[in-house]
């Protein structure tokens, strides 16, 4: 009895790598096998822009901010909220950048950070009446807010310069190294990129994280246990428009204008495609959901008045056929890569 | 440890026309195993919603540990150390048996920005994870901590319930039918680990139960609630031969079954 009771607490903390949302069995074939994947495609993402053409590094560079816009989607969406204004607050970080470059001469490092505390905030006040709502009003609360903010952009042509919106954007440099080379940019935006995944991935496996998927599963039982689940959908909602704020300061920088067409509700239908196609259980999820379906795009350029038509289809195909996303189907394929039980 | 932990003034709930919970004055000491019992629908489970913060009084006061509690949020009872378990089992689906009873330290845990972003979890955050084995050998689940909630057997599920509940280190626990769909070995265990929490964690303990055995035998005082109002309150034995609680009871055959089980 004595010996079960000694034995049982050191055999958890072994994997004491892994909180809450940390996997049930890490073999060492595991590990080897993600840590493996996780370092090629880093590699292949600073070693490819050397090797292709300015149209693939356009494609590539996209690609990469998108990753960021749609794994903070995901981010709010652990709570059970999924919102229509995601998109609006990238736009809110990338006017805050192009205003603080414009008028203020910042550095690319100041504005960054300066457009993720702005998508935050403004994330964070939006969220204050949305967390009053549940399910399909939050879906037409958040859209409805989002279009109060994107036809402000377009009524005020002071700061905001109307439906021209804001261009001349300083190039940007660091360092004393110039970005305006769209394969350096390539390169920056990578790094920052990466970072705030490492980000989200930290907060993903953090107790905080599991706390909001729980938020998600059972809202009743979390307040019984004393979790608050209004401040973690608040939180969860805040961090999503720090993280998709910094991605709207890199689109801002990249294109070195930026105005409200940017920022339409078709490009947010697109992210919610990428988020549902993908799933959102794991951050992984949505980023392929993403890559699958810029293939797709990509691919049916020569069809370009049928996109819509195809876009929906893969939408209604995938909530009929995997419900859980493109993840569920990667798991079942590679079962040494399964994360934990439990999260269905 | 005669002070009063729990103390309602006319506490009242109408839905509607109908008044389920009827100015009820009920006090509960620190320390005490304290029985609710009553027919079906008598208003046990909404004086629980009511307590926990899960539904509004319509009149009346609340006051936990001198605190009022009467408006106060399902967290914020939580944290002044007032929990309560469902009467469905009530556990994170998803979620592994250790898991479900970190979630519930979650406040205890502490988590600070820095040390999620570079996961140095500090010491609060280890003394948590002790502590949530210690609970789970406490209910009797450390074989189990490894397995996916839902997949336990109901009995295991309640247990986790209870778990998750201690977890949130309450100094009162309202037990919401525990002993639902438990054969009467496990019932007798219910009876058993009851008793400890007073003994070994110094909880005080609200029951609602239906199984008369449990209660008779763990409760030192017992209040019988009829159309939401309380008819009697005193100690098991008197309310074993209490008039209006076998009239509440439908009478003197009814009751008795009831106490038999």
């Amino acid at each position: 009895m004595n010996h079960q009771a000694a034995k049982q607490p050191s055999q958890t903390t072994s994997d004491e790598a892994a909180a809450v949302g940390g996997p049930a069995s890490r073999g060492p074939t595991r590990a080897i096998i993600s840590y493996g994947i996780l370092i090629a495609i880093i590699a292949a993402l600073y070693l490819v822009p050397g090797m292709v053409g300015y149209y693939q590094v356009e494609l590539l560079s996209i690609f990469v901010l998108n990753c960021l816009v749609v794994a903070s989607y995901r981010l709010t969406t652990t709570t059970g909220d999924w919102g229509l204004h995601h998109i609006i607050l990238m736009g809110v970080g990338g006017y805050a950048a192009a205003l603080g470059a414009i008028h203020f001469d910042l550095p690319i490092l100041v504005t960054l950070p300066i457009a993720g505390v702005i998508g935050g905030l403004v994330a964070y006040i939006v969220a204050i009446p949305l967390t009053r709502t549940r399910g399909f009003a939050f879906f037409i609360a958040s859209f409805a807010i989002g279009e109060f903010i994107r036809l402000s952009w377009l009524a005020f042509t002071e700061p905001f310069g109307g439906p021209h919106g804001l261009s001349g954007i300083p190039s940007p440099s660091i360092f004393g190294i110039g970005l305006s080379d769209p394969r350096n940019f390539l390169y920056f935006m990578t790094t920052i990129v990466l970072l705030c995944l490492a980000a989200l991935y930290r907060i993903d496996k953090s107790l905080t994280g599991s706390a909001w998927f729980a938020v998600q599963k059972d809202e009743p039982l979390c307040e019984s246990v004393g979790i608050d689940a209004t401040s973690a959908r608040r939180w969860a909602l805040t961090l999503g428009g720090f993280f998709v704020g910094i991605a709207g300061g890199l689109f801002a920088h990249r294109l070195g204008a930026i105005d409200a067409k940017n920022f339409q509700l078709t490009i947010m239908i697109y992210l919610v495609i990428w988020a549902v196609v993908g799933g959102t259980r794991t951050i992984w999820g949505s980023i392929l959901g993403l890559a699958v379906m810029t293939l797709i795009y990509e691919g049916t350029r020569p069809l370009e008045d049928w996109r819509p038509l195809i876009f929906g289809g893969v939408l209604i195909a995938t909530l009929l056929l995997l419900p859980n996303g493109l993840e569920s189907q990667v798991e079942r394929l590679l079962p040494n890569l399964r994360r934990r039980r439990g999260r269905p | 440890m005669t002070d009063t932990l729990l103390r309602t003034s006319s506490l009242t709930k109408r839905f509607g026309g109908l008044v389920a919970v009827d100015s009820v004055d009920l006090e509960v000491k620190a320390g005490e195993i304290r029985g609710l019992i009553g027919p079906n629908g008598a208003g046990k489970t909404t004086l629980f919603s009511l307590l926990s913060g899960a539904l509004r009084p319509s009149g009346g006061r609340a006051f936990f540990s001198g605190t009022e509690i009467t408006r106060a949020r399902t967290h914020q009872i939580v944290d002044l150390g007032l929990v309560r378990t469902f009467q469905r089992s009530a556990v994170f689906h998803g979620f592994s048996v250790f898991e479900n009873v970190l979630l519930a330290s979650f406040r205890h845990a502490r988590e600070t920005p820095l040390g999620i972003l570079f996961g140095n979890r500090g010491r609060t955050h280890q003394e948590c994870r002790e502590r949530v084995h210690q609970i789970l050998q406490f209910v009797g689940l450390s074989s189990h901590e490894n397995e996916p909630s839902e997949v336990l057997p109901l009995g295991h599920q309640r247990s986790l319930g209870l778990a998750i509940a201690l977890a949130t280190r309450p100094t009162l626990v309202m037990l919401d039918e525990p002993a639902a769909g438990m054969n009467n070995a496990e019932s007798a265990g219910l009876a058993d680990l009851i008793t400890r929490m007073r003994t070994e964690l110094g909880t005080t303990v609200l029951l609602v139960e239906h199984d008369m055995k449990t209660v008779m035998d763990v409760c030192d005082t017992i209040s019988v609630i009829d159309f939401g109002r309380i008819i009697a309150e005193g100690t098991p034995d008197r309310i074993a031969n209490d008039e209006r609680v076998i009239e509440a009871y439908l009478g003197k055959e009814n009751w008795e079954e009831e106490l038999r089980g």
